[in-house]
């Protein structure tokens, strides 16, 4: 009998600590505008949100949900996407983050370089957690 | 030929041409570049052949300012000097080390990197370093798996670096200096005091002493001084007879400018794939890897001094203590054992059993910025004689360590600029340490360490009140007194001296030889 309790505890310690660690480092793929993606390879949701609320205390007229919404979702010719248009989200933040990296724009929040615009994802998700 | 100074006759008058008064990396290389000449050499070498503590103790002093390694276990005080403990590492100074830059105060040497480039294919060859190629490209050809991190060389670029065996000159060199006919060795011959002519522009002949109670004098044409910046400079000041301020010293440099490589942990390299990153790794066959260097054009837009950044696997890192913390033992060889315990990344890579057979991986995700950053000339980082003296009767040298705030500010800028060149790549993101981001405090950390360079205190300059020693290393106003070795220079670059130490050394004695014909 104990060896047997000792073969399932052993089993679900063995399969559950990857899969719960895994889900604690990595929040997973979500809506582009507030899932900063490269920075949910190494941050938990935890960080993500601290960077987010750094953000906010240092730019404090940014923090409203729509303002930082339409912030986001706004291209370089000033037209503003369809929330719906994951597609065409995902692609417009991946070249933000591209063109603030490329033009310094960008920010050291809880240890973090980063961009503005990932800075923007994280204090909008701030706000959903 | 070897002679040990407690042997001779009390009082005993040694002559040469040369005189070169320490047998460290930078006074063996002289000696052996006069072998097989008509000119007769005396080397001088304070200690014997191996370790001794007595000796060892001559050289300790007092620490002030910022935290540095006990002077008495900073250099080893025997025939070999400081290579019988050095990690090997070498790279070549940048041409904009040499440059007057107008952001960097006190910057300038009155020659430029080609004066010493033709010096180093020899200097290769003494630290037995491989091949003497430090482009990149070559050892991607040598190697195709060195992939370089896919970063703009505009802002970031890799700079080469080879490792030496390390080469220990003690054991290496001796039997060449001991056989050669033209070179004679004295061992426990402690220079004490310098002689100069009456209005003190020659040197007449310097006095050695030892424990076995025995004093002796040395006359030559030439002496050189390539005893390490500290020692350098404390004989200079503490020679103050027959120039009161030191020899050397008319203008109040002696002893000023020391300046070290500033090297700390700074933050973590994540990476959003799992990469060995081999070219910027120790240890592969070839015994060169690459460093990240912040290049020419970003040091002038953002005025800061030159500096490097390698890439360490964290859990190795992780395990890494600061060096000052760790090399904390007066007894050099006990701080030595503790350094390479919990600092040395081949002790700290080794990987158990369990690690070996079932977690076998060269890929990591995460890695270890360690910065490697040059020092601003500071007047007020310096060497000053202590009232307490050794037990020869030289003033103990005290060392006040200074570091100044740009030295903070480039350490930030250039972790920084490896963030935003890693967040353009698209390959991860950095994470700089709290205290490099806290904006209130100018000034690097306490356990910010040295990486053992002792560089400056007698700099070289065109101008008598900039400098100790003019462009050939000769001390300003004295016709017949060189100083050799990293003493000598003007600013620090951002990497390991040994490599340009040797080929400074070379290009001295080169110009010896040239007067030495006239």
């Amino acid at each position: 009998m104990k060896r047997r309790l000792f073969i399932a505890t052993t089993s679900i310690a063995a399969i559950g600590l990857p899969v719960a660690y895994y889900f604690k480092k990595n929040i997973g793929k979500g809506d582009p505008l507030t899932t900063a993606d490269m920075l949910s390879h190494f941050c938990d949701a935890r960080t993500l949100k601290d960077i987010g609320l750094a953000y906010l205390k240092l730019v404090p007229s940014e923090n409203e949900k729509q303002k930082l919404t339409d912030i986001l979702l706004l291209n370089k010719e000033g037209k503003k996407l369809k929330p719906s248009d994951e597609s065409a989200i995902e692609e417009l933040i991946a070249k933000k983050i591209h063109e603030d990296f490329l033009t310094q724009q960008t920010l050291v929040l809880n240890q973090w370089v980063i961009s503005v615009t990932e800075a923007r994802q994280c204090a909008l998700f701030s706000f959903i957690q | 030929m070897h002679i040990d100074a407690r042997e001779l006759d009390n009082g005993s008058v040694i002559e040469g041409d040369i005189c070169i008064i320490g047998a460290g990396a930078s006074g063996i290389s002289i000696a052996l570049d006069w072998e097989n000449t008509p000119y007769k050499v005396i080397l001088l070498e304070g200690g014997g052949f191996e370790y001794d503590d007595k000796v060892q103790e001559l050289l300790n002093g007092k620490i002030t300012g910022h935290p540095y390694y006990p002077m008495k276990a900073s250099r080893l005080h025997y025939f070999g000097g400081a290579t019988g403990h050095w990690g090997g590492m070498c790279s070549t100074f940048d041409d904009i080390d040499f440059k007057n830059r107008d952001w960097v105060e006190n910057s300038g040497w009155p020659i430029k990197r080609e004066d010493i480039a033709a010096f180093y294919p020899k200097a290769h060859e003494i630290l037995d370093l491989g091949p003497y190629e430090w482009d990149v490209k070559y050892w991607k050809k040598e190697d195709p798996s060195f992939v370089s991190l896919p970063l703009d060389e505009n802002v970031i670029w890799d700079k080469m670096w080879h490792f030496s065996p390390p080469t220990r000159f003690g054991s290496k060199y001796k039997d060449a200096i001991v056989n050669a006919k033209n070179i004679h060795l004295y061992t426990y011959a402690n220079v004490v005091d310098i002689d100069a002519v009456e209005n003190v522009t020659a040197i007449n002949q310097v006095v050695v002493k030892n424990y076995a109670n025995k004093q002796h004098t040395v006359k030559a044409k030439y002496f050189v001084m390539a005893c390490c910046s500290i020692q350098n400079s404390r004989l200079l000041l503490a020679c103050n007879k027959q120039a009161p301020k030191g020899i050397g010293n008319d203008n109040d440099l002696v002893g000023r400018y020391f300046m070290e490589h500033l090297e700390i942990k700074t933050g973590e390299l994540w990476l959003n794939h799992k990469d060995s990153l081999k070219l910027y790794q120790q240890g592969n066959k070839n015994r060169v890897r690459a460093e990240l260097a912040i290049s020419e054009k970003m040091q002038e837009s953002l005025k800061v001094l030159n500096s490097t950044i390698s890439l360490i696997p964290l859990d190795i890192a992780d395990k890494m203590q600061p060096a000052v913390k760790l090399y904390a033992y007066d007894d050099p060889r006990k701080s030595s054992d503790t350094l390479s315990k919990y600092s040395n990344w081949y002790n700290l890579s080794k990987k158990s059993f369990f690690e070996r057979h079932f977690m076998s991986t060269d890929q990591n995700q995460a890695f270890s910025l360690y910065t490697r950053a040059e020092q601003l000339p500071n007047p007020n980082s310096r060497v000053v004689l202590s009232d307490e003296k050794d037990a020869l009767g030289v003033p103990r040298a005290n060392l006040n360590w200074a570091l100044t705030p740009i030295d903070k500010k480039t350490v930030y800028t250039i972790n920084h600029l490896l963030g935003e060149q890693v967040g353009v790549a698209g390959i991860g993101r950095i994470k700089l340490k709290d205290w490099l981001i806290d904006e209130t405090d100018k000034q690097l950390p306490d356990f910010t360490s040295g990486g053992w360079h002792h560089l400056g205190t007698t700099r070289m300059s065109e101008n008598p009140k900039t400098g100790v020693v003019d462009a050939n290393c000769k001390v300003h106003g004295i016709n017949n007194l060189y100083i050799a070795g990293s003493s000598c220079f003007a600013t620090g670059g951002s990497v390991n001296p040994t490599l340009t130490v040797v080929a400074i050394s070379l290009r001295l004695s080169s110009y010896l030889k040239e007067r030495m014909a006239i």
